[in-house]
């Protein structure tokens, strides 16, 4: 434990990197959700059958081989040559979005259709109808399924390490081909713990004071 | 510009990708079996009537689910080594898929047994069923069919998960399909070929997983 103690410094740091870079990817992935969520719960078949398609393709393909797909075959359709944090923020969005889509689905079907036939026989136009009444109510539904992703999206940032970027689990394995010892991954893993706990427990927090029906 | 789709490139490297597949395959299942056993002792844990048993299940389930998959595959690989404990690749991937998953079947098998109402036990126990015949023709059937659903998903997600087991060179899928890229880089072919590969046994799974559903519990209906 005494070698690892000049290298807390470092691991923090990498702690803040996969932060960093699931934060990053949450923000893409809500707005992927939002986007393709709306397309899931529209009237048009073809753009739902596309909102599926997608959704399943990217929960069917695990998330290392999709990173694989954006690092390495993506560019050789156009001749870029994305950094492994390019790579590794766009695969985790595209990821995160898949299942942000299902959370903001469930959340605009949580809203009755009774709602929505109301607010259109008022004369409410789509725009506002979603925005003052569709979305209030479905944000109950998908802030705490959405923190649930975040904290998935965390772990996930682990898998990148894979393609080359320095985040907290790739430090911990740096460090421990430096120091050869156990007590870097062990390290790691509270730090994880710490982060993942601390979110979950602020989601079932969150879910809790949105959940005042019930109260 | 190189060809981007080249169907031959599979051809001729068709056994590899078969033994690949087979190897995801038994890795999965042989975690879905251990990831079972961890999740009985765990959900034993966590039920049990003593503080000290119930809280260990409780730090099991809850460290194990906040923490990524890799953590497990390094520290039980590379990590377990500088203590002098050494596995090879495959069983590396299975002790660490099976750990971790076994917090997800600890919480199923809660919820199953949760689900299925005390009425039922004390019926049985009323009909002079002991224990474990209340457990095993009452209590059992019906919790297999509330975590049904949620087994398959576990099932889908521990097989994506031996995706994972290629970084310590264990010879799956996505292990020889890196090495198939990096010979003949078609990455393209390859990445493209292996992610439909990962869906095609993700969607047999799911509708075995229902076919199987269906036979069995079809005329149950929906609830217990």
């Amino acid at each position: 434990m005494a070698q690892l103690a000049p290298y807390l410094g470092i691991l923090l740091k990498g702690a803040l990197v996969t932060l960093g870079l699931a934060g990053l990817s949450l923000v893409f992935a809500s707005l992927i959700g939002v986007v393709v969520g709306m397309v899931a719960t529209s009237g048009f078949a073809p753009a739902r059958a596309f909102a599926k398609l997608y959704v399943e393709t990217i929960r069917s393909v695990p998330l290392l081989v999709q990173l694989f797909f954006v690092y390495y075959a993506v560019p050789l359709l156009a001749n870029l040559s994305p950094s492994p944090y390019q790579a590794a923020t766009l695969a985790l969005s595209v990821y995160g979005g898949a299942y942000m889509v299902e959370a903001v689905r469930s959340g605009i079907q949580s809203v009755g259709t009774d709602q929505r036939m109301a607010a259109r026989s008022l004369g409410i136009r789509y725009r506002v109808l979603m925005l003052y009444i569709v979305a209030p109510q479905a944000l109950r539904v998908t802030i705490p399924a959405a923190m649930g992703i975040f904290i998935d999206m965390l772990k996930g940032a682990s898998v990148t390490s894979i393609i080359g970027f320095v985040e907290l689990m790739q430090t911990a394995v740096n460090i421990r081909n430096t120091i050869f010892a156990l007590s870097p991954l062990v390290a790691a893993a509270v730090l994880y713990f710490g982060m993942c706990f601390s979110l979950s427990r602020m989601g079932a927090g969150i879910e809790r004071v949105l959940r005042y029906e019930d109260r | 510009m190189q060809v981007l789709f080249d169907p031959g490139l599979f051809w001729n490297n068709r056994a590899v990708i078969v033994s690949g597949a087979e190897v995801a395959l038994a890795l999965g299942a042989v975690s879905v079996a251990v990831s079972l056993a961890f999740g009985l002792v765990g959900w034993l844990l966590k039920a049990s009537k003593m503080r000290a048993f119930s809280w260990l299940g409780n730090a099991y389930v809850e460290s194990m689910r906040n923490t990524p998959t890799l953590l497990y595959l390094y520290l039980i690989y590379f990590g377990l080594t500088e203590v002098g404990v050494t596995f090879s690749p495959f069983v590396s991937a299975v002790l660490a898929l099976g750990v971790q998953g076994g917090a997800y079947m600890t919480e199923i098998i809660r919820g199953a047994f949760n689900a299925v109402s005390e009425d039922q036990r004390q019926a049985a126990r009323a009909l002079g069923l002991r224990p474990w015949k209340s457990l095993v023709y009452v209590e059992l059937p019906q919790m297999l069919r509330v975590a049904f659903p949620a087994l398959g998903n576990q099932v889908v997600s521990l097989v994506l998960g031996t995706s994972l087991a290629s970084v310590i060179a264990v010879p799956e899928l996505t292990y020889q399909s890196q090495i198939i890229g990096e010979t003949t880089y078609r990455y393209f072919s390859v990445f493209a070929v292996l992610a439909v590969f990962y869906v095609l046994i993700v969607q047999v799974l799911n509708s075995l997983w229902r076919a199987i559903e269906r036979c069995w519990f079809g005329r149950w209906g929906v609830t217990v």
